[in-house]
């Protein structure tokens, strides 16, 4: 830790909201809170010829998601594209906009419903149990539950868990170019680069793979839809990239803030409020930090003009931050109701995994408050160092079995 | 099964019909040539519908030249 967390509004010499080292060093509970205060809609430069409008508020945050005219995803959607051309626009779900968006994600969308991956319960009831079976004692829970994504990547696209070290260190190289974990020594965009390819070789030979042998899954359907190979592999790679980056990190920052207060067994003591606990935990994690948006026509966003093509980059942590939404915002309530959080996005861009990721993390809360009577840290949790996945990557406790 | 030198005209020819550049040198990289990751799993799914032989994805996107990719192609 360079400094401590507090002490200022972002790390001197960064460049703002874009900076990832205020997601790991810094305090961007702290910037959000004054951006939301004095500067809700607010120009902030990248490097001396592009910039972005970062957007901190709930209202505006889902005015901006929910009006796909005026914004497009064809830009790509995250702070990394700036300046990049989007190769999958039009062709990938997460990059195309209404009607299009629809074509490709509504047969995918109906694999994806809260009914249809209830079926995948009790196998990945098991796969949480066996992750869980020989913990105990020192650990560090980041590495515990590394491998949470595979429980629903298994049956949803055939990935085995032999591949999953190098799927995740590839997935990192792509969503936290710049965390030195993963970064190359040519950096940061060499390591984007590399952790994309990756990943495309990788699903490229898993279509193959499906086409000599379908399984029935989100890989066989992608290949069966009127797409060019390319497309296809796009696609998975969205799939892919959403179910793995972001969930491991809504129990890991959960976890930490409940042993920071002290108040890990009167949580785990109260299992039958687990849909709300998940939904706290996603609030307070939401480990998917900001999606970029560029606006299609002069407009304005909460009052600020905007010009035609400029990017509009949400940050969805700050938005579920919102004291103008939630009461005491920034503490962790396990019986907080409504709780409309962002999440998951909003829009026709929401989530396409959204059920399957709350069904993962109510059976995951369940078994641990089953499993475990109480942790203790024995280390500072070590958090990520990027500007859009915001989580923990080394959380060292010792965990007492009941 | 082609030779070398056949190898190498077909698949010039296809790098030159998907990045709409001639002409293609052997030891040019796919991406250097404005290739992205799409057209690559585009032009691998050629490969194994011209030639039947599935490439393993990962010499085009990491070794992105004709050459290796012919390597691969003798090689399987």
């Amino acid at each position: 830790m360079s400094s401590p967390p507090g002490d200022h509004i972002c790390p001197r010499g960064g460049t703002g909201l874009a900076d990832p080292a205020l997601y790991d060093v810094g305090d961007p509970h702290a910037v959000w809170r004054a951006l939301r205060r004095r500067d809700p809609v607010g120009w902030h430069p990248v490097d001396d010829r592009s910039g972005f409008w970062a957007v901190t508020r709930y209202a505006d945050v889902r005015a901006v998601l929910t009006d796909h005219a005026g914004f497009t995803s064809t830009g790509g959607v995250m702070l990394s594209m700036i300046g990049r051309p989007e190769p999958a626009r039009d062709q990938q779900f997460a990059a195309s906009d209404p009607p299009r968006h629809g074509l490709i994600r509504g047969p995918l969308q109906r694999q994806m419903t809260g009914r249809a991956v209830a079926r995948h319960a009790p196998a990945i009831r098991s796969f949480v149990r066996e992750m869980l079976r020989p913990a105990g004692g020192d650990l560090d829970f980041a590495e515990l539950t590394s491998t949470l994504p595979l429980a629903f990547l298994k049956p949803l696209m055939g990935i085995r868990a032999a591949d999953w070290p190098d799927l995740a260190r590839w997935v990192s190289m792509s969503v936290a170019e710049h965390d030195r974990d993963v970064m190359l020594p040519d950096g940061p965009s060499a390591t984007l680069d590399r952790g994309h390819r990756e990943l495309f070789a990788y699903l490229l030979n898993l279509l193959f793979e499906h086409r000599r042998q379908p399984r029935g899954d989100l890989v066989d359907l992608l290949g069966a839809m009127p797409l060019r190979p390319g497309a296809v592999v796009a696609n998975c790679y969205s799939v892919l990239l959403g179910g793995a980056a972001a969930i491991p990190h809504v129990p890991r920052v959960a976890l930490a803030e409940l042993i920071r207060l002290g108040r890990y067994e009167e949580w785990a003591r109260h299992p039958q409020r687990i849909d709300r606990v998940v939904e706290e935990a996603l609030r307070f994690a939401t480990p998917a930090g900001h999606f970029m948006r560029l606006a299609t026509r002069d407009t304005s966003v909460g009052g600020v003009p905007v010009a035609a093509g400029e990017p509009v980059v949400v940050w969805l942590g700050s938005a579920n931050r919102d004291e103008a939404v939630f009461a005491d915002a920034d503490t962790l309530h396990p019986d907080r109701h409504p709780n409309r959080h962002l999440a998951f996005g909003d829009g026709r861009h929401y989530c396409l995994g959204s059920a399957m990721a709350r069904m993962t993390l109510r059976i995951f809360f369940e078994e641990l408050f089953a499993t475990f009577s109480s942790f203790e840290p024995t280390g500072e949790p070590e958090r990520v160092r990027s500007a859009w996945l915001h989580g923990i990557k080394r959380m060292p406790v010792v965990g007492r079995r009941r | 099964m082609p030779t070398r030198p056949e190898l190498e005209a077909m698949l010039t020819r296809l790098w030159s019909e998907k990045l709409n550049i001639t002409p293609v040198g052997v030891e040019d990289n796919f991406f250097a040539l404005g290739g992205d990751s799409l057209l690559a799993a585009d032009l691998l799914m050629d490969v194994y519908e011209q030639f039947g032989i599935e490439v393993d994805a990962a010499v085009l996107f990491l070794k992105p030249t004709i050459a290796e990719l012919v390597d691969e192609v003798l090689a399987a």
